[in-house]
């Protein structure tokens, strides 16, 4: 290519962009996402050099709770569908098709096993697309592609490794207002821990073995207001790639609570049906 | 993605940026958050314009700006220390691009919003960048880099080289090849001789 031929590329790369519109100020979000990426940089430092107990104590003191600024709005900046007007949950009108995969791969489900309406399927798929990807930004780099399942509007398909996994984020409405106690039983593979975050929320963090002594899966769950909050990755052939904490570090982010409080206060999964005691 | 630690004084991609795309912005105010929010405002619209070029997708682009800011943030002491922010941000918008590409995120986004990597059809004037962004899409990510870069930014060779962490013949060579397919793939359509 001459000199010509390189002003002529130039000059359509220029007319190219020319149509354009104006973003949207992109610096209040870019402000909030930095904020995070901070504070989960600080964390991840304490978890380096003081090992990982030492950084549990530590890293409650650095959750977003303390800081009064995360209480902010955030957008989901990688969702297709935000906007900088769209703070908290997905909108009315968003209406892009969320990456969606079938359950079981070669399968192809019934199409709205749930009968839903449509303008509601979009919303939960919405909802849905927005944690995905709130979980690709705040998983460890280790997962490698997180994939919503088609109209389970709680589970993904997370990889990792070259192994796939099973993971869920549900917020599902519950008459269950507290906490089961935290029973911790290391004899069977069962480990609970009691942690505290967004203020004084308390939350179990569990690492249970599954299917054999040698693989366990990872589990954190929550309260907020009128759900219950369960976020679990489960194990296949290996463990699961994420640990509790690193469940709860994404918990901890104050755009994933906002997304959870939308999904309290306008439910995305029906209620879960009473709890049978055990006899 | 690592942050760059460092611009290099005086590189050509930030001195052009600058005349190329608008008035530089005072950012020696940044101690720690101070003139971020100004930066970002001043210069989102030319990082926006790269990033399309990068990724054909105003939405992923649009992220992908998003992303940058943010970084950039995270690290404001030391990129609104630099001598040129606005090359900083660009090394910044560029690696992230490539990041994401290996991890293939982004083009399975891009994918559900337009149905594919190339834009989709479009009429009238158009058609030059449906070209155009087709074009570059057929180019693997670091080609397309390599070809924004030194031909929309116009940075130099050794600065694209530093950027990608390659040497200078590689730049060379790859870019060579990529404007040689462009100018076929723009050539067919007649493109490279009707744009004035």
């Amino acid at each position: 290519m001459d000199t010509d031929d390189i002003t002529l590329l130039r000059s359509t790369m220029e007319r190219t962009v020319d149509d354009l519109p104006p973003l949207p100020d992109l610096a209040p979000l870019a402000v909030r996402e930095g904020r995070g990426r901070r504070l989960r940089a600080r964390i991840a430092i304490v978890t380096t050099a003081f090992g990982a107990v030492t950084a549990g104590a530590l890293g409650l003191t650095l959750l977003p709770g303390s800081n009064p600024e995360v209480t902010l709005p955030a957008a989901v900046p990688s969702s297709p569908g935000a906007t900088a007007s769209a703070s908290t949950g997905p909108s009315a009108s968003t209406t892009y098709a969320p990456v969606t995969i079938e359950e079981t791969p070669g399968v192809t489900p019934p199409d709205n096993p749930d009968g839903l309406p449509e303008a509601e399927r979009e919303r939960r798929a919405a909802h849905q697309q927005r944690v995905a990807a709130l979980l690709d930004e705040l998983l460890p780099p280790t997962v490698t592609e997180i994939r919503p399942v088609k109209d389970k509007v709680h589970v993904y398909r997370i990889a990792s490794g070259g192994e796939t996994f099973r993971m869920t984020v549900s917020v599902r409405p519950s008459d269950e207002s507290r906490l089961k106690p935290c029973v911790d039983e290391p004899v069977r593979g069962f480990r609970c821990e009691e942690v505290t975050f967004d203020g004084n929320r308390r939350a179990h963090l569990i690492s249970m073995a599954v299917n054999s002594q040698e693989t366990s899966g990872s589990y954190l769950d929550f309260r907020y207001g009128d759900s219950r909050v369960l976020l679990s990755v489960d194990p296949e052939n290996v463990s699961a790639p994420v640990t509790p904490r690193q469940l709860l570090a994404v918990a901890e982010d104050p755009r994933f609570l906002d997304q959870v409080r939308y999904a309290d206060e306008n439910p995305v999964e029906t209620k879960a049906p009473p709890a049978i005691e055990g006899g | 993605m690592a942050v760059p630690t460092e611009v290099r004084p005086g590189s050509p991609a930030a001195g052009r940026d600058d005349v190329r795309h608008g008035p530089p912005v005072d950012v020696s105010a940044g101690a720690a958050d101070g003139g971020f929010e100004e930066f970002a405002r001043a210069g989102q619209q030319r990082l926006y314009r790269t990033a399309y070029l990068l990724c054909g997708d105003a939405e992923t682009a649009r992220d992908l700006t998003q992303t940058t800011l943010a970084k950039l943030y995270q690290h404001w002491r030391r990129a609104g220390a630099a001598d040129h922010p606005h090359a900083y941000a660009k090394k910044v918008l560029t690696r992230t691009f490539l990041a994401e590409r290996r991890r293939g995120l982004r083009d399975l986004l891009a994918l559900t919003r337009t149905g594919g990597m190339r834009p989709a059809p479009a009429a009238d004037h158009a058609d030059l960048r449906v070209t155009l962004l087709a074009a570059l899409a057929e180019l693997p990510p670091r080609a397309r880099a390599m070809v924004v870069l030194r031909y929309w930014d116009d940075q130099s060779v050794a600065s694209v080289a530093a950027l990608l962490r390659c040497s200078e013949a590689t730049v060379k060579s790859q870019c060579s090849r990529s404007l040689a397919r462009l100018r076929v793939r723009l050539g067919d359509t007649g493109l490279a001789t009707t744009g004035s």
